[in-house]
Formats: C-alpha cells, structure tokens, sequence
C-alpha cells in the first residue's frame, strides 16, 4: 500500500512506528533494572559486610543458608580445636 | 534516492531494523561481560577475604600445635619441627600453606606463605599471602602458655 500524504507515505509513517517501537523497547529494556550479575555482586558485597562486622565484633547469630540461588552467604570461620563457623550472613 | 519511488521505505526500514538489531546485539553482549566480570570481581573478593580468614586460622592452629608440643617438654620450648606443623596444618582444608621457616624453642616464629584458590567459569582467580607468626612460650610445665 502506497499512499501519499502531505509529508510521509503510510510506508514511510510504517517505518517510522516500527523504528520508534524498537527503539522504545531497547530503552525500556537497558532501564529496566541493573543487571543480574551487578545484582548479585551487590547482594555479595551486603551478605559479606555483615558478616565481617558480626565475625569482628562477635555476634552470635547465623543466618541459615537457603535454596534460593539469589540469595549469597558469606561465611567467616575461626579456630578454636578445629575450624568453627564465626559468622554467617545472607543477602 | 527517490523516496516517492515504491520499496524506497522498505529499504530505509530494513537499515534501521538491521542497525537496531546489532544494537540490540552489542547490548546483550555488554551485559554478558558485565555479569562475567562482576563474577570474577566477586572472586577476587572471595580469594583476599578468605586468605584474611586463613592467616587467623594457621595462625591460631600453629599455636595449638607449638602449645601441644611444648606441654610434653618440661621446659615449656617447642621442640616441633616444619614437617609436623606443615602436616598438621595440611589437614586444614581452607587454603594452602607452604612452610618455608620454623624455629624452636621459647619463641618460635613461622614463616610461610597461604595460598588461596577460587574458579569461577574456568578463570582462577589466585591471592598468595607470605606470613610471619612470631610466638613466646612460657609458664611452667605441664601448664605453658603460649602468647603470639
């Protein structure tokens, strides 16, 4: 179909909408949320600064691990006739 | 270019498309790379803290041993040598620790290095760490103590 309007043919109009959408898509896309590797690298670094403040200063809760892959633990340990669990945190 | 010429849109459309496709290409490569380089930033993070962690565990594990050894002495020295310690401390499964210097007697000092390990996709990531544990005994047997 061809049809001339008073700048853009329907073709050129069809073009455009599908450029915008792509377009439009991509934006969405890269904003959506940060990515899974930036996100489980900043779940890490949390779990992990909790568990070197509870490891240096003493605490005495754990955090029991669980099965959900997005979750990250960090364990510190200590010797005392074998090596015992200090400190664990999750994130 | 005509661009009142039939197919003319078609063509600039499918450059477009063609253009937004490798742009949609490089995007999905960026964030691949991205994810591999937060792993293996993850790693390194992992390596350096567990060979902080490691230092305190050899360290206080190579007390319990001079300590264990020193109690059978009635002189309160450690008469332990390098291959009972790196022995006994090879059963730590944390890290490796190679041994280069272990003196005797009322203050014995260790010297190594920690070693420690972590892979991720094939990449390993290594944080090598050299030590030096400087110990005095004292007390009276069978009741040494050991301070570091």
């Amino acid at each position: 179909m061809e049809m001339k309007g008073v700048i853009f043919t329907f073709d050129a109009m069809l073009a455009l909408a599908i450029v915008i959408v792509l377009f439009s898509g991509i934006v969405i896309f890269n904003l959506a949320e940060p990515t899974t590797g930036a996100n489980q690298s900043l779940r890490y670094t949390n779990a992990t600064d909790l568990a070197i403040n509870e490891y240096l200063t003493g605490g005495e809760t754990k955090d029991v691990p669980t099965s959900n892959p997005n979750t990250n633990c960090k364990e510190f340990f200590e010797f005392s006739s074998g090596i015992v669990l200090e400190a664990r945190k999750c994130s | 270019m005509q661009l009142n010429k039939k197919g003319s849109f078609a063509v600039i459309t499918a450059i477009a498309v063609a253009a937004l496709l490798l742009f949609i290409i490089n995007g999905s490569l960026n964030v691949s790379q991205t994810n591999n380089s937060f792993l293996k930033m993850q790693a390194g993070r992992e390596a350096v803290l567990d060979a902080e962690n490691a230092v305190r565990i050899y360290d206080k594990a190579s007390n319990s041993e001079i300590l264990a050894n020193a109690n059978s002495n009635p002189s309160c020295t450690s008469t332990l040598s390098s291959g009972e310690l790196q022995t006994a401390l090879d059963l730590i499964d944390f890290c490796e620790i190679q041994l280069t210097n272990l003196t005797q007697g009322t203050s014995p000092t260790v010297s190594g290095k920690i070693i420690c390990k972590k892979n991720v996709n094939g990449f390993e990531i290594t944080e090598a760490r050299n030590f030096t544990f400087n110990k005095t005994l004292s007390g009276t047997f069978p009741n040494c103590t050991i301070t570091s």
